[in-house]
């Protein structure tokens, strides 16, 4: 009897506390779901105030000054954005409906900018046209032509090298090419020699010449060159659009080639007094020369060798720089 | 729930970015890549191609593509955009004579409807050469402010020192991330 009594109480103990526990449960339960509330109360109404704030702006567009647009437009956009990022940290809390709400808000407000800032900023023809007028202006072209390929001169103000050169001999002092990034352009029937080590070393339209250089640290660039003769050495070679070009080369790593055809390649020769100390200056190794690996970007057969380039034979190659003459005729002294 | 919402999630449980890194040749994009990665930057080749690289970086996993620049090249660069994150576009700051070309080659990439809504990180690189042009003058060369269906920042950095290599990288991927994040 007692034991049965004793069952009853434990029993009816247990269930109290179970019922005070649900009672607890769900009334934090209930104080969550008002927290949630509230925070959603509080992120609609900033939200809304934000919104309104762009909406505001936008309204007033048109009584911005004409110049100060662009950057009224910025100021929007930018506030769009915080909107929009403002939405995002929240989305935790948020419903999947606000979410989309809110996105479909954003949207709006970026779609009624645009096309607000369409209809006030007079768009201009979108198109690549030079500043300078220059001469290309006067060959009947008309202005809306989007020109991609008109020079800007103005750019190339002050260049290290030699630009628009016939039948000279050019030479550049170890000083002179220091880690600068040298440029030959325009360059015809000339004997250039760059003793030292350049960072970079750009050709561009060189024809007929004779180019010997010191080691170039990292890259050789050369684009439209014809019937030249050079002794480099450089970390990369980039030959592109050339043709007929016998290469004295030292690479350390690789030398490429994109439409380029009749390119003979010896070993690099060019020599003088302080070739070995300029090799380690520009950071060469002087017994790394890859000289053979070439890759032509026209020729992807790994099967067959390209026809673009190949090895001149040793017979053929000049070993003596200093008593050399092109084709044209002899260096002027 | 669509594909491509349950890659976007897995995306954004693992915090991974595509970023494509593309610009003219001898910009210096595998450099940019490697010296990022701490690796030797004295043996790079001209891309053949294309080099993938998967870095951490900041809690993040970086995939990161280096797509040669070559002309014969950039018809190819389009199989690459898919899922794109964040472009980089490297420029070679002292090549004066090709700004228009990488103009126009930008120009047609932010075309590009596959790319709409990458961040585009603009490097000018190659800061260490004497001559080079600032990030400012090349923001007007370039005329990056027509730019307005990208967000879009230039800044100078030079691969071979490695100045402001992070700093670039570190403003990608806060801007991808405030937008990943975002439902789209």
């Amino acid at each position: 009897m007692q034991e049965r009594s004793d069952k009853l109480t434990t029993s009816l103990n247990k269930r109290e506390l179970e019922r005070k526990l649900d009672i607890e449960k769900k009334l934090e339960g209930k104080q969550q779901l008002i927290a949630e509330h509230e925070q959603l109360e509080y992120f609609t109404k900033s939200f809304n105030e934000k919104r309104i704030a762009v909406e505001n702006a936008l309204k007033s567009s048109s009584s911005v000054d004409v110049v100060d647009l662009p950057k009224h437009f910025d100021t929007i956009y930018k506030s769009i954005l915080m909107l929009q990022k403002y939405g995002a940290s929240s989305k935790i809390f948020l419903r999947m409906y606000d979410v989309e709400r809110c996105h479909q808000t954003v949207h709006e407000l970026t779609v009624r900018t645009r096309e607000l800032e369409e209809n006030l900023i007079p768009k201009k023809k979108f198109g690549f046209k030079n500043k300078k007028p220059n001469i290309t202006d006067l060959n009947g072209r008309s202005e809306d032509v989007v020109d991609y390929a008109a020079p800007h001169q103005s750019y190339e103000e002050s260049i290290c090298g030699f630009e628009n050169r016939k039948n000279e001999t050019l030479i550049m002092q170890k000083s002179d090419v220091y880690k600068n990034d040298v440029v030959l352009q325009n360059i015809e029937n000339c004997l250039i020699k760059l003793y030292g080590t350049p960072s970079t070393l750009h050709l561009n339209h060189v024809r007929n010449c004779l180019i010997l250089s010191g080691p170039v640290s990292t890259s050789i660039f050369a684009e439209y060159c014809n019937d030249l003769k050079m002794a480099i050495a450089c970390q990369q070679l980039r030959l592109h659009s050339s043709s007929d070009i016998h290469i004295y080369l030292h690479v350390t790593s690789r030398a490429i080639m994109e439409d380029c055809n009749n390119i003979l390649i010896a070993p690099y020769n060019f020599k003088y007094d302080s070739l070995k100390e300029d090799f380690v200056t520009a950071g060469l190794d002087q017994n790394i020369n890859n000289w053979t690996s070439v890759d032509d970007f026209n020729w992807l057969n790994l099967q067959k060798k390209s026809p673009n380039w190949s090895i001149l034979q040793e017979h053929e190659r000049i070993s003596d720089w200093d008593n050399f003459t092109l084709p044209c005729g002899k260096f002027p002294d | 729930m669509g594909f491509l919402t349950v890659l976007r999630k897995m995306k954004q449980k693992e915090k991974e970015m595509r970023i494509l890194m593309l610009g003219l040749d001898n910009a210096g994009k595998t450099t940019i890549l490697k010296r990022f990665n701490g690796e030797r930057i004295d043996t790079i080749s001209p891309t053949l191609g294309f080099n993938i690289k998967t870095l951490e970086h900041r809690d993040y996993k970086l995939n990161m593509w280096d797509v040669g620049g070559q002309k014969s090249l950039r018809s190819y660069w389009r199989n690459y955009f898919e899922c794109t994150d964040g472009l980089i576009w490297v420029v070679d700051s002292a090549d004066k004579r090709r700004l228009d070309d990488c103009r126009a080659e930008l120009f047609t990439l932010l075309k590009e409807e596959r790319l709409a809504g990458a961040t585009l990180l603009v490097f000018a690189n190659k800061q260490d050469l004497p001559g080079a042009f600032s990030a400012t003058e090349l923001q007007e060369i370039l005329e990056l402010a027509k730019i307005k269906t990208h967000h879009w920042k230039i800044i100078w950095c030079s691969a071979v020192t490695g100045e402001n290599l992070l700093s670039g990288i570190d403003w990608l991927i806060d801007d991808i991330a405030a937008r990943i994040f975002t439902l789209d």
